[in-house]
């Protein structure tokens, strides 16, 4: 797709990690023992506001330097070494600040003689990208002329120039329209699976996490509370929760709705959904119930569920 | 985990205290203190007396300038007392019935010596307004801190390789220093060059630069006329013109004087513009997300504001005295524009380092803007507040000494002229000239330092 220069990578496997990472700025605690290990792949990491999402994304590529604890990206600590870390990390930071003089052309071309691209490898991996993402046709504008989605497409490929190993994201899809957000989605799986590039998305819209990560991590008040596959999470999660189909769900609620094991109950979509304290005695209990008018029923245990649903989950237990 | 290949702390404060031990040594050789300047009045049947320290060998050089005739001793203390009592000189020196003198002593040993200047036979009041004298010769203090700092440098340098850091073994050492060496020179020194250009078109684009030159060289165009009798208009040059020595000498002076100002607030206004700004707005987080060390990101930016400072002040000045050439054909020696483009160097390299330290340290670019204009001010227009204990006060003086020393040495044609500062000899020069350096080194160090440990945000 684009001509980019090849690095040398040292250790694909560990891909990010920190060790009882703290930061504080004056009283506030933005980081308090953040212990993350991503090991490639494209992560979400979601978190309420001020949870310290962006805090680590800066730390991770030398911008702030952790009070204490150890952060490392593919084996080269994140402050000493920060220069090595730049060699194979791309960002993409939120709110981002272009050269004010700057054209989105020249503005590639001098982020591709950073990373040590030659003036005509550096020009046409800046055509190629701006291309790729829709902003041909507007490449010798003036950045501070784009609209905001266009700064952020521009933002996110002036992240991909070098073909760094990791790409780390923070709220990518912010300010694009629908369309251009799928798009967005779309390349990132797209630069994943044909350039094994690895992704670090920050972002607060669940849906599309859920939609391209393999693994999530869950930040609550600077720290790493839960991180895992979505699969993982939900099963740890959701172990005690059953999805049953029947014919007549409301007659199905009705009947066990008052049951001592029952914790909760609600219907979604037609679907009665269960929770309940004790699974064994639960699956019983519903084998006994289809041989007593319930013939109709399907009885599966949630695994799969929405990452807005494991992250309330996650975000309860914690408060809790 | 990879090996780290980067210097230890150790390795690195070592190479800091053998470069701030050279230059220490450097400066430490025939350093030049400035013990006065500008006499007093002397009261008629009266003396005035000043008392001076000396080492043995060290030099005191005496620029009198009087109204009216006085006499001028130098003697020591116990001469001095018998002078007092009985009114028999035996002096050192002795140098009667002068108005204009200048002369080196030499100490022949170690003692407290007394500079007299003698109106007692006279019912006159004299004035030696432009009276000045300095003590000159190396500075042992000086030298003895350079040699410890050298040597301390090499022990620590030698320590470090005892021991095994954690992280680094004693062969990475050696490929950390090999890195700072030609290998990486050219991929350092293409992204540094991409870099400064990227600086530079951004300092450029600056509006305020645009009117500060047309006002520096409208300033200049005005005030320069005035040497040369002529004043009005935008130019204003004199009808008649009688060029001597002098009067190029005050052009010079007076064209310095005038940079002196204007490149503060140039200066002032482009380092916080280039460093602070960008790093309020954001773009500095943006460039430093990218393999861009931060020491080569502040070192283009210090350039080129650095370059574009002089430049600007420069040209303008040399042009004006071309114009001046070619409009009474006179001809200016070249190493006249010698002269002024190392002093204006100079200078401009002082206030950028002080400036780039607000820069650093300030989160707003007014702040820096403004710490940096009053630091100028309050230095420029208080020179000789501590001149003698804190030399490096004195700053604005010593460019004009050195100024003088290499007029009178690169533009000999003009050697005769009474206008500059008394005459310095190299030694004296290289010393002043060292100083200079050093307290450029130390501030840009200061500002590397803190600019490398600061959070970018």
């Amino acid at each position: 797709m684009f001509t980019l220069k090849n690095l040398r990578c040292e250790n694909l496997s560990e891909c990010i990690l920190t060790k009882e990472l703290t930061k504080k700025f004056g009283e506030v605690e933005a980081l308090r023992t953040l212990d993350l290990n991503v090991e490639g792949g494209i992560f979400g990491l979601v978190g309420p506001n001020g949870s310290g999402k962006t805090t680590l994304n800066k730390i991770l590529v030398g911008a702030l330097k952790a009070d204490s604890g150890e952060s490392r990206v593919f084996g080269f600590d994140c402050w000493d070494e920060s220069f090595e870390v730049r060699l194979r990390v791309g960002v993409l930071h939120e709110k981002a600040s272009f050269p004010k003089e700057a054209n989105g052309f020249d503005f590639m071309v001098f982020v591709g003689r950073l990373r040590g691209l030659s003036k005509t490898e550096a020009k046409t991996t800046a055509t190629t990208l701006l291309d790729w993402i829709g902003l041909g046709n507007d490449s010798s504008r003036e950045i501070k002329g784009y609209s905001a989605g266009m700064k952020q497409k521009l933002n996110f490929v002036q992240a991909l120039v070098g073909r760094p190993q990791l790409v780390i994201l923070d709220e990518p899809t912010a300010h694009l329209d629908p369309f251009a957000r799928i798009q967005l989605l779309e390349k990132i799986r797209e630069l994943h699976k044909e350039y094994g590039m690895s992704f670090l998305i920050s972002s607060h819209i669940l849906p599309e996490l859920e939609e391209i990560c393999d693994h999530v991590g869950i930040v609550y008040q600077g720290t790493v509370i839960e991180q895992g596959r979505l699969e993982d999470l939900a099963r740890k999660y959701f172990a005690n929760t059953f999805e049953i189909v029947a014919a007549d769900p409301r007659v199905l609620f009705n009947k066990i709705k008052d049951l001592t094991i029952v914790r909760e109950a609600r219907i979604v979509d037609n679907t009665l959904i269960v929770k309940v304290s004790d699974p064994r005695e639960f699956y019983d209990m519903m084998m006994q119930l289809t041989g007593k008018g319930f013939s109709e029923l399907r009885i599966t245990q949630r695994t799969g569920d929405k990452l807005k649903e494991i992250y309330k989950a996650i975000l309860n237990t914690s408060e809790e | 985990m990879k090996k780290r290949r980067r210097l230890t702390a150790p390795i690195r404060i070592a190479i800091s205290l053998e470069l701030i031990g050279f230059f220490i040594l450097l400066g430490g050789f025939g350093t030049r203190e400035l013990q006065s300047i500008g006499g007093p009045l002397i009261p008629p049947d009266s003396y005035i007396s000043n008392i001076v320290d000396l080492k043995k060998g060290q030099a005191l050089t005496v620029n009198l300038h009087a109204d009216d005739m006085v006499n001028l001793y130098i003697m020591n203390k116990r001469q001095f007392e018998e002078w007092k009592n009985s009114g028999q000189v035996d002096a050192f020196i002795v140098a009667r019935n002068i108005t204009q003198y200048q002369l080196s002593f030499s100490a022949p040993f170690t003692d407290i010596y007394v500079i007299v200047f003698d109106n007692t036979s006279s019912s006159l009041e004299k004035n030696t307004g432009d009276t000045e004298w300095f003590v000159s010769g190396d500075d042992y203090e000086m030298v003895g801190t350079g040699v410890l700092s050298l040597l301390a440098g090499g022990v620590i340098f030698l320590l470090s390789f005892l021991r095994t850091p954690t992280a680094n073994g004693k062969g990475d050492q050696i490929v950390a220093l090999s890195n700072l060496m030609p290998g990486k020179f050219s991929a350092n020194a293409s992204r540094f060059w991409v870099v400064f250009k990227r600086e530079a078109k951004f300092v450029v684009s600056f509006p305020i630069l645009e009117l500060l030159v047309l006002i520096s060289s409208y300033v200049f165009l005005q005030s320069s006329s005035l040497f040369f009798g002529g004043y009005g208009g935008l130019i204003s040059f004199p009808t008649e013109i009688l060029l001597t020595g002098n009067a190029v000498a005050v052009f010079v002076q007076g064209s310095l004087e005038i940079y002196f100002v204007l490149s503060m607030i140039i200066v002032a206004a482009l380092i916080p513009y280039s460093v602070t700004a960008e790093r309020e707005s954001g773009t500095t987080l943006l460039l430093l997300s990218h393999p861009l060390r931060r020491h080569e990101m502040l070192l283009a930016k210090l350039l080129a504001v650095f370059l574009i400072a002089w430049s600007s002040m420069f040209f303008p000045s040399a042009l004006f005295t071309l114009t001046i050439s070619a409009r009474y054909g006179v001809i200016f020696p070249f190493s006249l524009y010698l002269v002024m483009a190392i002093s204006t160097c100079l200078l401009t390299m002082i206030y950028s380092a002080i400036s780039l330290v607000f820069s650093v340290l300030a989160d707003s670019t007014l702040v820096a803007s403004l710490c940096s204009f009053f630091t100028f001010f309050l230095w420029r227009f208080m020179p000789e507040i501590g001149a003698s204990q804190l030399r490096i006060a004195s700053y604005s003086h010593q460019i004009r000494v050195i100024t003088s020393y290499l007029f009178l040495e690169m533009v000999p044609d003009l050697r005769e002229t009474g206008m500059l500062l008394g005459n310095i000899g190299f030694q004296e020069f290289i010393s002043i000239f060292t100083t200079l350096l050093v307290i450029v080194a130390l501030t840009l160090a200061t500002s590397f330092i803190l600019f490398n440990r600061r959070d970018i945000k």
